[in-house]
């Protein structure tokens, strides 16, 4: 008896150990990459924290860096077999060749219905497919700083009003309250699209071609002319080589410049920054005589193919983007949907504590890409584009070597038709 | 497992289970030799190596290890970069990449006129601007480097008081990574850095000390004084004039010239001239005074006599009006050369300490009795150094020269960090150019880097090669 015990102890031991064994087998770790935009990495952390509810084996590690390093080296990584199993990535098309195919996880009829409209921006050029879950829809557009305009005593521009317009006020303000410089814009060929269009860049010849022509150049020669001026900062676009990224968002914070070209995704990061320091308000994008122009964009969580996880990393990309759960990331994030529904609906944004600055902030970022999908609407085409970022990353490089003088306009507008023609066309 | 681990694995066993059977086979141990075992057992490779190759071949058998590690960390490498500079696309994979022959070499070539990167193609200006900006800072910071980390190990060698603390406070940032010197830097330098912090602070200070009533004239009185007693130290005594005064006093001299404008009276397009004219006769003067010329003492004194007089053309109150003084953008600022210059700084203030300590050996080499002998003949400081310590240096000065050369020719990380290659492509470096190449953008273009590689890897074996040759040379002669 004592005998027959003893093995059964054993017997029992052996097959807790080996159960033990099994559930640490099959427990999943996943690393998810994002940049801390905001609270975006908070709110990611509290649906990465519920998901062990839905799949409790699933553990998901939030790897956050700096927006550079999901630009510049993901795809290195990518292609060398390594890199995260889920990411927060802008490059929509351009990383197409590494994503999960997410129709198998997903309704895909409710997900073309809700999705559609972008969808094809994570497509590259194939007719169908469902590639990543759309954390938001963004707008480039400008803020201002108010109070700096209230005490320069200058009104600020109307909707409608163009850049040269806005050129006058802000070098008045600039010259009533000594700030720094008068207009800032991240040094990114996506921020400068938008106006280049409304001064007539078509961007793409009847063939289809990317091209750099006489309307870019028209906008191009202003950013030069306000960079020789002082009206903008030397610090932003002149004062790296290549293609490196730079934000003006410290300038804004800081009062250097009453005025910011950046985007919707910025919009709770200045409300977070600025607090009561200075007043704020998102206004309607400056004009020229081709239009109002902004370009539209976003950002998308998408899971790779390259793991032994890739499955899990989809369950979960498919999860985030189901409709209540889309509806808390948009609503807490203070993003723009690209959820058909929730479009349709509208979000309460005040009640996830968002202050009304934002509220407005982001129906007016909403207007200006309505009104851009009439006028511009190029900006739509480019944005689907999976060669956009080697023609904006062409525009910067050469436009700010432009901007200190080593070479002229027409140089810089050669070299940069060249390297789109190698890299994009 | 990995393969990684798995050899590791093996090496392990063939080492500690096949040597213990090798020993025990072929000698017999008793409990009490258990130590002598556990040293044999380690030493059981090279005298199997000795065994299997007889006594030659155990220093090679010990260099295997090594060879092997560096050939797979460097060698490999360095050939596997060749062989990518011939092929072209985006993968990373090698078996992915098509051949392409000199394609890539040729693009680099590409240009109208080689001297004027803008006339190349795109690869071509970004590769030869990164040539070009490197050899200039190369140019600049070599020479420099030597100079410094020269004079700094002659001070630091001399019996003065707390010696050691210098040479290792001279030392210390060699030890700091380029990360942190950057963002130390970068803290200093930005447009609300310390530096600009403190400029503005001074400014202010001097400009509301020169507001108030009488400056004009205190500040008259004092700099006579000043320059008063500089001239008086340089005249005084029987000897040779002391050089050290003389350039106190030139340092006046050119200070109160420029201010009091004198030229300016000659015409309104002489403007300006004030300044380079005070310089040049400050260095005659100066030339006068180290040479030990006669009429050195005579010149100095002219040049006192007439600064006491340009002192009354003088309003302090306006030259020390600071009130337009506004922040300099040290590393942004396009067409000043001040990101070049601070470049330069930065690596020497990070890099000297280094050739500081190898030239300090070098100085500690020379004997001093040739020293005593000297000074028992009466040679001069200047003499000595000229005579005997940079000769006998200059075996260790070209080493530095080398060093610092190559290690010049690598610059990247401060450079990426503090100015990013801007403004516009002012500091742009030939390494900036093969890492944005190859690892920015979606386009990753890794044979154009490689080829940017190997053409980098022949001119540093051209300037190296060049060197030891004069090295060889003077150590022939």
């Amino acid at each position: 008896m004592t005998h027959l015990t003893t093995l059964s102890v054993r017997a029992l031991g052996t097959v807790s150990a080996l159960a033990l064994t099994a559930a640490s087998a099959l427990a999943v770790d996943l690393t998810l990459m994002t940049n801390s935009n905001d609270n975006q990495a908070a709110v990611l952390a509290d649906f990465i924290e519920r998901y062990k509810e839905v799949a409790p084996d699933v553990n998901i590690e939030l790897n956050l860096v700096g927006y550079d390093v999901i630009r510049d080296q993901l795809q290195t990584q990518l292609q060398a077999g390594e890199g995260p199993d889920i990411a927060l990535v802008t490059n929509l098309g351009g990383l197409n060749p590494f994503y999960v195919e997410l129709s198998p996880y997903v309704d895909t009829a409710d997900w073309e219905a809700a999705y559609g409209s972008v969808l094809p921006w994570y497509r590259a050029g194939k007719p169908d497919g469902i590639y990543g879950f759309h954390t938001e829809m963004t707008v480039t557009g400008p803020f201002v700083n108010v109070t700096m305009f209230d005490e320069a005593g200058v009104e600020i521009p109307p909707a409608g009003a163009t850049w040269d317009d806005w050129a006058v006020a802000t070098q008045a303000v600039m010259d009533a309250t000594g700030s720094y410089a008068g207009m800032v814009m991240d040094r990114s060929g996506h921020r400068m699209a938008g106006p280049a269009m409304s001064y007539g860049a078509k961007y793409f010849d009847e063939d289809g071609n990317w091209v750099i022509d006489d309307g870019f150049k028209e906008f191009a020669r202003r950013m030069i002319d306000w960079h020789a001026s002082g009206l903008m900062p030397p610090d932003i676009w002149p004062a790296v080589s290549g293609s490196k990224y730079a934000t003006g968002n410290e300038m804004f914070f800081g009062e250097d410049v009453p005025f910011y070209m950046s985007g919707s995704w910025n919009t709770g990061n200045v409300n977070t920054n600025v607090g009561d320091t200075f007043e704020w308000a998102v206004v309607p994008v400056p004009c020229g005589p081709a239009g109002c122009g902004v370009m539209p964009g976003g950002a998308g969580l998408v899971a790779f193919n390259h793991g032994e996880n890739a499955e899990e990393a989809a369950k979960f990309v498919a999860w985030m983007g189901e409709l209540e759960n889309a509806r808390e990331w948009y609503t807490r994030t203070s993003s723009i949907p690209a959820h058909a529904t929730l479009q349709a609906e509208g979000l309460d944004y005040a009640s996830a504590g968002a202050p009304e600055a934002v509220s407005e902030g982001l129906n007016l970022f909403a207007e200006m890409v309505a009104a851009a999908a009439e006028q511009t609407p190029q900006a739509f085409r480019a944005q689907g584009s999976p060669t956009n970022t080697a023609v904006f990353n062409a525009t910067v490089q050469y436009l700010a070597e432009a901007m200190n003088g080593s070479i002229t306009l027409d140089e810089a507008v050669v070299k940069m038709q060249e390297e789109i023609d190698k890299n994009a066309n | 497992m990995s393969a990684g681990a798995l050899l590791l694995l093996g090496i392990a066993l063939a080492w500690g289970v096949g040597g213990a059977v090798w020993l025990l086979s072929h000698r017999s141990y008793r409990l009490s030799q258990t130590p002598q075992f556990a040293m044999d057992l380690l030493g059981f490779p090279v005298e199997l190596a000795q065994s299997v190759w007889g006594r030659g071949g155990v220093p090679y058998a010990l260099l295997l290890p090594n060879m092997l590690i560096f050939g797979f960390f460097t060698f490999l490498p360095m050939i596997l970069n060749f062989y990518v500079s011939f092929t072209g696309g985006s993968s990373i994979s090698l078996f992915d990449r098509p051949m392409v022959g000199t394609e890539n070499y040729a693009r680099i070539f590409d240009c109208e006129t080689i001297l004027d990167p803008r006339t190349c193609s795109n690869e071509g200006t970004s590769f030869w601007s990164g040539m070009y900006n490197t050899l200039l800072f190369t140019a600049i910071q070599v020479p420099v480097i030597c100079a410094v980390s020269l004079a700094t190990a002659l001070v630091v060698n001399k019996s003065l008081a707390g010696r050691g603390f210098w040479r290792a406070m001279f030392f210390y940032p060699v030890m700091l990574s380029p990360v942190v010197i950057a963002n130390i830097w970068h803290w200093v330098l930005n447009r609300k850095g310390i530096l600009n912090a403190g400029l503005d602070g001074a400014a202010d200070n001097v400009t509301a000390l020169a507001g108030l009533t009488g400056f004009n004239m205190v500040a008259t009185l004092v700099f006579a004084v000043l320059l008063m007693i500089a001239s008086e130290r340089v005249v005084r005594g029987k000897g040779d004039p002391s050089f050290a005064w003389a350039a106190v006093f030139c340092a006046l001299f050119v200070a109160v010239f420029a201010w009091a404008d004198p030229v300016a009276m000659l015409g309104e397009t002489l403007a300006g001239l004030s300044f380079w004219t005070g310089l040049a006769t400050a260095v005659a003067a100066l030339w006068l005074v180290g040479s030990a010329h006669p009429l050195a003492r005579a010149a100095i004194t002219a040049l006192a006599v007439v600064s006491i007089g340009l002192l009354l053309l003088i309003q302090f109150d306006s030259v020390f009006d600071f009130s337009g003084f506004r922040p300099v953008n040290w590393l942004v600022t396009p067409n000043t050369g001040w990101p070049m210059f601070w470049l330069v700084f930065v690596f020497c203030w990070s890099h000297m300490g280094f050739y500081m300590l190898i030239l300090l050996a070098g100085l500690q080499a020379i004997p001093s009795d040739l020293y005593e002998a000297a000074r028992m003949d009466g040679a001069k400081p200047a003499r000595i150094f000229r005579r005997i310590t940079l000769p006998l240096v200059m075996p260790t000065l070209i080493v530095v020269l080398v060093l610092s050369l190559i290690r010049s020719f690598q610059i990247f990380d401060e450079v990426w960090l503090l100015t990013g290659g801007g403004p516009g492509r002012e500091t742009y470096m030939i390494v900036q150019h093969i890492y944005e190449t190859a690892f920015r953008g979606n386009t990753p273009a890794y044979g154009e880097a490689a080829a940017a590689s190997v053409l980098m890897a022949v001119v540093i074996a051209v300037f190296t090669f060049v060197q030891l040759w004069i090295t060889r040379r003077q150590s022939d002669l």
